[in-house]
């Protein structure tokens, strides 16, 4: 039976993809060109490289069986999928982080830049804290500089821009890494070949 | 074709398609019904606490009374015929309904169409049911079913803490295996939690938990012509299913084009426990796949 995977592009998939042909699931080493889909006939899969966060909607939408993708972006999302697996790469932290002249501040409403609304409100409610979310696709640690935020929350992998642009890590959210992910109806309906790759993936992880 | 024709002919095929799945029921006893329209809000509310109150479409009368538009197909049934009911009354029948949301402040109306059962009526009676309405579709369906109370009576005592069987509750239900994990070791849950989400479907096992409830079993060997696979981290959106509960899959379809099940104990807060059972099945499906 054939399945469709949903790969992102970027470095994330690049890792992806290597892993994948590390563990066997793919018969050769996919190298991302041009190119946006890819069939493997030995493994019976085929691969289609969207960005990342259009991996969901491919998975949940029935049009990818399989997919990899942040947990940053599932907790976002919150849609129904289920979260089979967490292959440990991708490793990062989802922080808050703003600048010292912010920290000591107590305020009554904060500005909060992020790319992460959902994630953000939750967090913020847990600490009942008051929060006005200024919503940023990119270049988030600008935000606190530019005076467009008090603090920010975004991802990290090593924490070298968030110091580098005079940002202090004021708290982490979660640990965040890339999950095997699919939706019920492939579960059900495709579960041997989903399976088998899930504990190929599994082995020695 | 014109624009009107073809609205037509939609509705043609809509048409026939349903009346092909009420002619089954009917030819097995069913008598097609519509559920009452509205409700009080307030009586639905106490009865019916599931539904999120931002989610009921509300209708305020000029004497200050307030209704809500039929939130949910199987309550405005339970309440029509439930207190009606004798002793040993079989009652069954069919729909072909809507009901109504509000979200994001917009009027969702979702048709469906789907039976109920009301009485003593034998488990693999209702699979057989099950069996002659999907024959009716040019798809295969793969039902997979649980015994909700099964896993239930795991999770209630698995802590004390109501967060974390809360928290258990939703990783079963999302298959989040990364959740599991995390829970059974941070918070020493049995392993078991971690070994039911890798869906045990194994007869040894089913038969070890489920060793009070031999007729669910008997019925299962009559679906010898079915796919059915059996799922216990399978947890139902609601908790009113007291018996085994169903969804169904279908190829070009991600989410249950049917799903049902036992509800007896639902019964009761309406006034008369009673055997219940029902089933609702995707419109759009019904009128995309049958033959």
């Amino acid at each position: 039976m054939m399945l469709t995977c949903a790969i992102p592009t970027g470095r994330l998939g690049k890792q992806v993809l290597s892993l994948l042909f590390e563990k066997g699931v793919t018969s050769t080493l996919i190298e991302p060109q041009r190119k946006l889909t890819y069939t493997d006939e030995e493994k019976k899969i085929t691969y289609i490289l969207v960005k990342p966060s259009d991996v969901i909607t491919y998975v949940t939408s029935g049009y990818a069986d399989i997919g990899i993708v942040g947990s940053d972006l599932i907790k976002e999302e919150s849609q129904h999928m289920y979260e089979l697996l967490d292959l440990r790469i991708g490793k990062c932290k989802m922080i808050v982080a703003g600048l010292e002249s912010h920290l000591s501040k107590d305020k009554e409403v904060i500005k909060v830049a992020t790319k992460f609304p959902n994630i953000t409100k939750t967090y913020f409610e847990s600490k009942k804290q008051a929060i006005e979310i200024v919503y940023l696709n990119g270049s988030v640690e600008l935000a606190p500089l530019l005076k467009l935020s008090d603090i920010i929350v975004d991802i990290t992998e090593t924490g070298t821009t968030i110091k580098e642009n005079g940002l202090h890590i004021i708290d982490t959210i979660l640990d965040v890494s890339a999950r095997l992910i699919t939706n019920p109806a492939s579960y059900v309906l495709k579960n041997n070949d989903i399976k088998a790759i899930k504990m190929t993936l599994l082995e020695q992880s | 074709m014109s624009e009107i024709k073809e609205l037509l002919s939609i509705q043609n095929n809509k048409t026939h398609a349903i009346s092909r799945v009420l002619e089954v029921l009917r030819q097995e006893g069913f008598t097609q019904i519509e559920p009452q329209l509205i409700e009080s809000y307030q009586e639905f509310k106490t009865i019916e606490p599931y539904i999120d109150d931002q989610k009921l479409v509300k209708l305020q009368l000029p004497d200050g009374k307030i209704y809500t538009l039929r939130p949910d197909i199987t309550s405005s049934i339970l309440n029509q015929y439930v207190p009606l009911l004798k002793e040993d009354d079989i009652v069954k029948v069919s729909y072909v309904s809507s009901y109504y949301r509000q979200h994001d402040d917009a009027l969702n109306v979702k048709q469906q169409i789907g039976y109920e059962c009301f009485g003593q009526i034998g488990l693999f009676e209702h699979i057989e049911m099950i069996k002659k309405v999907t024959k009716l579709l040019n798809k295969k369906i793969t039902l997979v079913m649980n015994i909700p109370s099964l896993i239930e009576s795991y999770i209630e005592q698995s802590s004390d803490d109501r967060r974390v069987k809360h928290a258990l509750r939703k990783a079963l239900r999302l298959k989040s295996f990364v959740d599991v994990e995390k829970l059974v070791e941070k918070q020493s849950l049995k392993q078991i939690f971690k070994e039911t989400i890798d869906d045990m479907y194994d007869m040894q096992t089913l038969k070890a938990f489920a060793k009070e409830r031999f007729s669910i079993l008997s019925a299962l060997q009559h679906m010898e012509d079915l796919s059915y696979r059996i799922d216990l981290s399978l947890i139902p959106q609601y908790d009113y299913y007291s018996g085994i509960y169903i969804e169904g899959y279908m190829e070009g379809y991600t989410k249950p084009v049917l799903y049902g099940g036992s509800y007896d104990k639902r019964t009761a807060l309406y006034g008369k426990p009673t055997q219940a059972f029902g089933v609702s099945l995707d419109l759009d499906m019904i009128i995309k796949e049958i033959k």
